[in-house]
């Protein structure tokens, strides 16, 4: 079904799209209601008109009988004041029947209105000679008198009866005015009612028309709030502010979606460089592992150690021969850790091996105690993690320098321990050396991995920590993974919480 | 076909429907104001003629004054019944000083035996206001002209019926009932005279009776019934004539209730429910009737000729006609009356 369209109505604004139909509506009705005022208004009239003629016959009659009444005092007493009495009742008496229709109708009351005139004139023409006779002493005047008052009589029969007659008619008109009233009444009510009724549909449709745009944008409105950015914004040609509204709308959906898009994409980029720059750092690392695992050839490093266990056994150097094994054993470790998983048990192997060889090169100066429960050993555990926290312990809890000596005249001790705390393995490296500063903790819990400068061991503070808490952050996704404070007596600890998984 | 839009179509059907309303409305407030509207309002009539008729409650004087209006009509004349309605009897003098002093141009009037009335037509008939006598006349006065019957052919008609009726059944005695409110002693006269000469004088005796009224009450009855008892050696009538309705309802009945129907005829004078009933059941033999509509008319055109040319018949006989069984059907309709009324026969 096409729809018709009124291009001009449609670049209206709402509010005159609005005021349009009410504006019709409300002139309609008000010619309507305006006609039926002036219907009922021309019917109130005519009722208020009805008994008009019989006050006017009344006032008549009372103007005729006043006029007698002077008249025959006059008449009788010849008083200066009868007299002016009678001329002013007989002008007042006559300004109202000349005012009388003499007309000969087919009406009876006309008739009526008629002979009333003409009476009058002859009653006045009668009761004129009679006083003039009466003024000039002439004695017939008595027989004029007679005559007037004859006819004064036949003026009171004749408005009698006209009285009667148009009281007849006006009850009679008035009981049809006041029934047609009713009825009018009556009629207006229904069709008012019906007009009403009509116009308030015209009103409803013409209205439901207009909003319809506006409840479609509304229920638009609400899907996007749910979460449904694909809805569809319907396209509209309206210049009014709906029309302005949806297509501002539609145009911002469209920039959001496009931003969304964009965001969506920002973020993949993102991902995938992040993914390639950790990707890259991983290559690195593990470049240069194997940079250095290139530099010393396993199978040569093995095939010389194995030479020297050889040769000490042959020379019968068993404590060469334990400080070799021990070494090979170190540096297999430590290739089989790099980049692979490893255990807790694994890892104090190592650091086993590598405690054996620092006590060999330090004669012994370095005390380690593992307090470690047996489940905890099979803890998954990256590699290369406890065995380079131990090596920061020796080498910085421990200095070499005079300057740095440490007061610590007792047992160097490193403790080792991991024992389970709620769904958490704790494990801690601690020593009793001369412990850490705030500075260096901060660098070390906070600060960038440094690669490709070369540093004095001093002045490489925490480097081998920093990769350590990032595999360790990495690995276990987590950033309170690691932590390194300064312990209660004095020494540097290390705690790593590994969460434990159920088996 | 394209469909058009129902919205549209809602809208168009509403508006046609709020104006069809309102030209409804238009129509129907202008009925209601019309019903308040006096109609006959807008003819005004060139001539006034004022009719005094004979009591108001007749049946013939309305004829009268149908036919009146008839003819009064076709000159731009009005005729109103002067006098009607009012709460007051008026007496026919002050009638016809109303319609003296109300300047009215012509007087049609049934004229009651009165010096009064004679001194009040002459009055009018000076101050040039023409009076025109129906149905009874006034010889006493200056009238200008008179229409009605003439007591002499009245007689005449009568006395042809007579004849053809009743000759050859030797003499027939007839009683002729006159009221007497109608018929003053030159009627009674004219009217023997016209009947006498009518009929051969061997063949029917007339015996002359005046029907008296006081008081409303007329003593036709008593009269009717001395008449049928006889008295003494006078023999019953053979035929009773009465000389208006009211008599001839009485004589009707009294016959019928004595079974002397086929003994007795009895011939009326005008109309009324009882003689047409009479006439068909065969208890009255005929009447002879006047066409009030006639006479109203004829009184009009003298009153209008004279108000147009100044000139009038002096007298204008209006013509009779007898109403038997073998015509009642056709002229019943015409003559049908509701009620007995005085009707009258004039003097010539």
């Amino acid at each position: 079904m096409k729809k018709l369209h009124f291009p001009e109505f449609n670049r209206l604004s709402l509010r005159s799209k609005l005021l349009f139909p009410v504006m019709g509506v409300t002139l309609l009705l008000l010619l309507l209601n305006l006609f039926m005022f002036l219907g009922t208004n021309h019917s109130i009239r005519n009722l208020d008109s009805v008994y008009e003629s019989s006050i006017q016959i009344n006032a008549l009659e009372e103007a005729t009988l006043e006029t007698e009444k002077y008249f025959t005092d006059y008449m009788n007493t010849r008083s200066d004041d009868a007299f002016q009495h009678f001329r002013i009742s007989m002008a007042n008496m006559k300004e109202m029947t000349d005012q009388i229709q003499a007309e000969v109708t087919g009406n009876p009351a006309s008739l009526l209105d008629r002979e009333i005139f003409y009476l009058s004139a002859s009653y006045y023409a009668m009761a004129e000679r009679s006083i003039t006779m009466k003024q000039q002493y002439d004695g017939d005047y008595r027989q004029y008198y007679r005559e007037a008052t004859n006819i004064h009589t036949y003026i009171l029969k004749t408005l009698r009866r006209l009285n009667t007659l148009r009281f007849q008619k006006n009850s009679i008109r008035y009981e049809s005015a006041l029934d047609s009233l009713q009825k009018l009444e009556t009629y207006i009510l229904v069709v008012l009612i019906l007009t009403a009724g009509m116009e308030g549909l015209l009103l409803y449709d013409f209205l439901s028309a207009l909003v319809k745009p506006l409840q479609v944008l509304s229920m638009k409105a609400r899907e996007i709030e749910s979460g449904n950015m694909d809805v569809d914004i319907p396209e509209t040609t309206a210049g009014d502010e709906v029309g302005v509204l949806t297509r501002a709308f539609a145009s911002m959906m469209k920039s959001v979606r496009a931003g969304i898009e964009e965001i969506r994409s920002s973020a993949k980029r993102e991902l995938a460089l992040k993914e390639k720059e950790l990707m890259t750092e991983n290559l690195l690392k593990d470049a240069k592992l194997r940079y250095y695992q290139a530099q010393i050839s396993p199978h040569f490093l093995f095939n010389t150690l194995n030479a020297g266990q050889q040769l000490a056994m042959m020379e019968g150097a068993e404590r060469t021969y334990i400080f070799i094994n021990n070494t090979a054993e170190f540096f297999r470790g430590q290739l089989h850790g790099a980049g692979q998983d490893s255990t807790i048990g694994q890892e104090i192997e190592l650091i086993d091996h590598y405690m054996y060889i620092m006590n060999v090169r330090f004669s012994g100066e370095y005390h380690l105690e593992k307090r470690i429960q047996d489940k905890m050993l099979s803890v998954r555990f990256p590699g290369m993690i406890l065995q380079p926290i131990v090596e920061n312990a020796i080498h910085y809890a421990f200095p070499e320098d005079e300057d740095e000596a440490s007061s610590v005249e007792q047992e160097k001790k490193i403790t080792i321990t991991a024992v389970p705390e709620g769904n958490e393995c704790i494990v801690s490296v601690r020593d009793n050396g001369v412990g850490i500063s705030p500075e260096i903790i901060h660098e070390v819990m906070t600060g960038p991995i440094e690669t490709g400068k070369k540093t004095t061991r001093r002045e490489n503070n925490g480097v081998g920590l920093k990769n350590v808490r990032e595999r360790l952050r990495m690995f276990y996704e987590r950033p309170d993974v690691f932590d390194i404070h300064k312990a209660e007596d004095g020494g540097t600890e290390v705690t790593i919480r590994i969460p434990l998984r159920e088996e | 076909m394209k469909r058009p839009d129902a919205h549209l179509v809602r809208i168009g059907v509403c508006i046609v429907l709020f104006f069809a309303t309102l030209v409804l409305s238009f129509f129907y407030v202008n009925r209601i104001q019309s019903l308040h509207t006096d109609p006959d309002t807008t003819h005004v009539y060139r001539y006034h003629i004022s009719m005094i008729p004979s009591g108001f409650n007749s049946t013939f004087w309305e004829r009268v004054l149908d036919g009146a209006r008839a003819e009064a009509e076709k000159q731009d004349a009005y005729v109103e019944l002067a006098g009607q309605g009012f709460s007051d009897d008026m007496t026919e003098t002050e009638l016809l000083d109303m319609a003296y002093y109300s300047y009215t141009d012509g007087i049609i009037l049934y004229p009651e035996d009165s010096p009064d009335v004679e001194t009040e037509i002459n009055k009018i008939v000076e101050s040039g206001i023409p009076v025109i006598t129906v149905g009874k006349d006034s010889q006493g006065s200056h009238r200008n002209g008179f229409v009605g019957v003439n007591d002499y052919f009245l007689g005449q008609t009568y006395g042809r019926e007579l004849e053809k009726r009743f000759s050859g059944r030797g003499n027939q005695l007839v009683a002729v009932l006159y009221p007497g409110k109608n018929f003053n002693a030159e009627s009674r006269s004219w009217f023997m005279q016209g009947l006498v000469h009518t009929v051969e004088r061997d063949k029917f005796s007339f015996g002359n009776y005046i029907v008296h009224e006081e008081d409303g009450l007329s003593d036709a009855e008593n009269l009717i019934t001395e008449l049928l008892t006889g008295d003494g050696d006078a023999r019953m009538p053979d035929i009773i004539l009465c000389l208006n309705s009211t008599i001839s309802d009485n004589a009707c009945s009294i016959i019928a209730d004595r079974g002397l129907s086929g003994t007795i005829s009895v011939i009326g004078f005008n109309t009324s429910e009882q003689i047409l009933q009479a006439i068909r059941s065969g208890d009255l033999l005929f009447t002879v009737v006047t066409n009030p509509e006639t006479l109203g008319k004829q009184a009009v055109g003298e009153v209008l000729r004279y108000l147009q040319y100044h000139v009038v018949n002096f007298s204008t006989n209006v013509s009779l006609e007898v109403l038997d069984q073998d015509n009642i059907g056709q002229l019943e309709d015409v003559y049908k009356s509701e009620e007995a009324d005085d009707e009258k026969t004039a003097l010539p």
